[in-house]
């Protein structure tokens, strides 16, 4: 049943092998029922693949009806002429990801559900008859007000803002959040749910490469407003680069719940009015203090402040052609790359923060961990609470670079 | 080098039946393969009768990590075929258990269960588990897999010993010389691979004094240290197969 399942993935026995970290021949004889598939690793592959674990050591032939039963997800990642082998490839490492995120909530006894309360809550709340730009809204609305995000604040280390709190937001209530560069894909975004069988939680990705943290506070609330409303139904939601079909109608109540989470009224109106702006004479560094302030990028601020009848058109045309780069890092670190923020801030080269000591090698398609995720692995190895080993497979490297990674955060601990 | 003679058991000395199995964990495994001296295992398994084994877990990770490097996988293969090493499946596990073995096997998975779900890799859980259901002693480098397992309150295996108790069991059990175990000390230094403290930064024959050896075998002259130096050195004292 294994080798059906895997049919319906789109994934050849090998690459799958390389993604999970597997002996391609020891794998190989698991597919084809040569070897019983260990017990420890069934509940691994259950998550994975999406299938119950007797599905997976069901020694029955898997014929065309069994492919058909497979998991829908797998028949959305298979179809699509954009769609790659890294698109593929990807979702099989963050499913993994997903099972050790499961693992790590039930070793902190932290497990949140509340997504699905505020889901149900902005389900109830939507007008189903409205048009999709007005649910979108309504539901950014309740999401806003449910999830406590306000107006941003100048601290001594620079403006707060919602996209500061958003990604701790999210997984507060549960939510997988991924962002991981993906120089072979084209997708922007997509939300799927991941987890074992019956204990699903959706999960949220958005593609690093080329993109800047401000539009990736977009995607993620695309693509949670995708996860509210489309992903029980559709298995999966994926958004391209570049060509946004805004045809269809989910793009256009999750882009109108992005930008009501984001960038609504009330929040431009106290920017401009708590900094003395004037919506009719903004040059590029007024333009850069809202894109600093609402942290989205300069597209929506300028399309929000438009939709609000703030400008006219014409001066949404103007204000989208403002080059603000220059001035938006001054006014934000979150305009500097990783590496440019390590160096302004003096950190070592092997802070946790750091892309490369995010990075997993253990799969063949490198993933960038979430840093939340990461840190509380290490603390937990630190603690002794998990074992090096552990660590290790939590964050999908091996040991050795475990220690290479975390070793002075880490007492060593052998005998 | 120091000795002492065999006849006197520390009060840490266990003098029992030799194990049936004994459960070699990953990084152990894996130092064999590296030092390439599986002879320990055909060793262990020809003069005392006991089965040097590895678990489903163990085999997958060192499959793994040996992907690579196919000269380890062949070593592996081989100690595998000629049975020098046994993976314990629903297959082998039959013929080293006189209870129902589906029912030990299930115990085994449950154990190993419980263990990943406090913390350990699968690799440390499910050999502690399989040493704790079988009462076989286990080979691991790993303290920081202790250390865990102590703070999580879970049993711990009779017997946790290293790849160099192996080691150092084969030189007094006449076996190998003193300078087959410095070279293997020489792999492993090279290839930056753990080394008790002892040989860390002494030749095998300088370090010995240092390392309380946990296997010894009953019909020889103990080496090694006299005393034990921390709280894992339990010393399972075994006889010589007729």
């Amino acid at each position: 049943m294994l080798k059906t399942i895997l049919d319906s993935t789109g994934l050849n026995t090998k690459v799958c092998a390389d993604l999970l970290g597997l002996d391609h021949k020891l794998f190989r004889c698991w597919v084809e029922g040569q070897r019983p598939i260990p017990g420890y690793i069934i509940s691994e592959l259950c998550s994975v693949l999406g299938v119950s674990s007797a599905a997976i050591t069901s020694t029955t032939p898997g014929g065309s009806s069994a492919v058909e039963d497979a998991p829908a997800i797998w028949f959305r990642f298979r179809s699509g002429e954009k769609l790659t082998d890294a698109d593929r490839e990807l979702v099989v490492v963050i499913r993994k990801l997903g099972h050790h995120m499961d693992e790590l909530e039930e070793l902190t006894g932290s497990r949140g559900v509340l997504w699905s309360l505020v889901f149900e809550g902005i389900r109830k709340e939507v007008n189903k008859h409205a048009s999709f730009v007005d649910q979108g809204k309504a539901a950014g609305k309740y999401f806003r007000q449910a999830r406590q995000l306000g107006f941003p604040m100048v601290t001594r280390d620079g403006v707060k803002g919602n996209g500061d709190v958003l990604r701790d937001n999210l997984r507060n209530m549960g939510l997988r959040v991924v962002e991981s560069p993906m120089p072979l894909s084209s997708l922007e975004g997509c939300s799927f749910y991941v987890g074992s069988p019956g204990a699903e939680k959706p999960c949220l990705f958005a593609n690093t490469y080329k993109q800047t943290w401000f539009r990736r506070n977009m995607v993620l609330l695309h693509e949670l407003a995708h996860a509210i409303f489309d992903i029980e139904t559709t298995a999966a939601s994926l958004d391209f680069l570049g060509h946004p079909d805004q045809r269809q109608i989910e793009e256009l109540r999750a882009d109108a719940f992005a930008q009501e989470v984001l960038a609504p009224q009330e929040l431009l109106h106290h920017i401009a009015e708590t900094n003395g702006l004037r919506w009719d004479r903004l040059d590029s560094k007024s333009l850069a203090l809202l894109v600093a302030h609402t942290q989205v990028e300069q597209r929506m601020v300028v399309k929000a402040a438009l939709d609000a009848k703030f400008i006219t058109e014409e001066l949404a045309g103007h204000y989208r052609s403002f080059e603000i780069h220059d001035d938006l890092r001054a006014l934000s670190e979150r305009a500097l790359s990783t590496e440019e923020y390590i160096e302004t801030k003096r950190l070592s080269q092997f802070a946790v923060i750091s892309p490369e000591v995010r990075t997993t090698t253990v799969p063949a398609r490198a993933l960038r961990l979430p840093l939340p995720y990461v840190i509380k692995v290490v603390e937990l190895a630190k603690s002794n609470d998990i074992s090096y080993g552990k660590a290790a497979q939590m964050l999908m490297i091996d040991k050795e670079t475990l220690l290479q990674r975390f070793g002075p955060m880490l007492e060593e601990g052998m005998a | 080098m120091s000795t002492s003679p065999p006849s006197l058991p520390h009060e840490s000395t266990q003098q029992l039946p030799n194990p049936v199995l004994i459960l070699i964990d990953t990084d152990s495994l894996l130092q064999v393969l590296i030092a390439e001296e599986t002879r320990l295992l055909r060793f262990v398994k020809r003069t005392y009768r006991i089965q040097p084994a590895i678990t489903e877990a163990v085999e997958v990770e060192t499959r793994g990590k040996l992907r690579v490097r196919a000269r380890f996988q062949k070593d592996l293969d081989k100690i595998l075929s000629e049975e020098s090493l046994v993976v314990l499946d629903t297959r082998t596990l039959p013929a080293y258990v006189t209870t129902d073995a589906h029912a030990v096997y299930n115990s085994m998975q449950a154990v190993g269960f419980d263990y990943a779900r406090n913390g350990l890799d699968y690799g440390e859980a499910y050999t502690y588990a399989a040493a704790i259901v079988l009462k076989a002693p286990v080979i691991s480098n790993d303290l920081n897999a202790v250390k865990t397992a102590r703070k999580k309150a879970l049993q711990l295996p009779i017997s946790i010993a290293r790849t160099f108790d192996l080691v150092a069991l084969c030189h007094q059990g006449g076996y190998l010389q003193e300078r087959d175990c410095d070279a293997i000390r020489q792999v492993l230094f090279r290839e930056r691979e753990f080394l008790p403290a002892a040989f860390q930064h002494s030749s095998f024959a300088k370090g010995l004094d240092h390392f309380y050896l946990r296997f010894v075998d009953c019909s020889t002259a103990i080496t090694g240290a006299s005393d034990p130096i921390t709280e894992l050195d339990v010393r399972i004292v075994l006889s010589r197969s007729p």
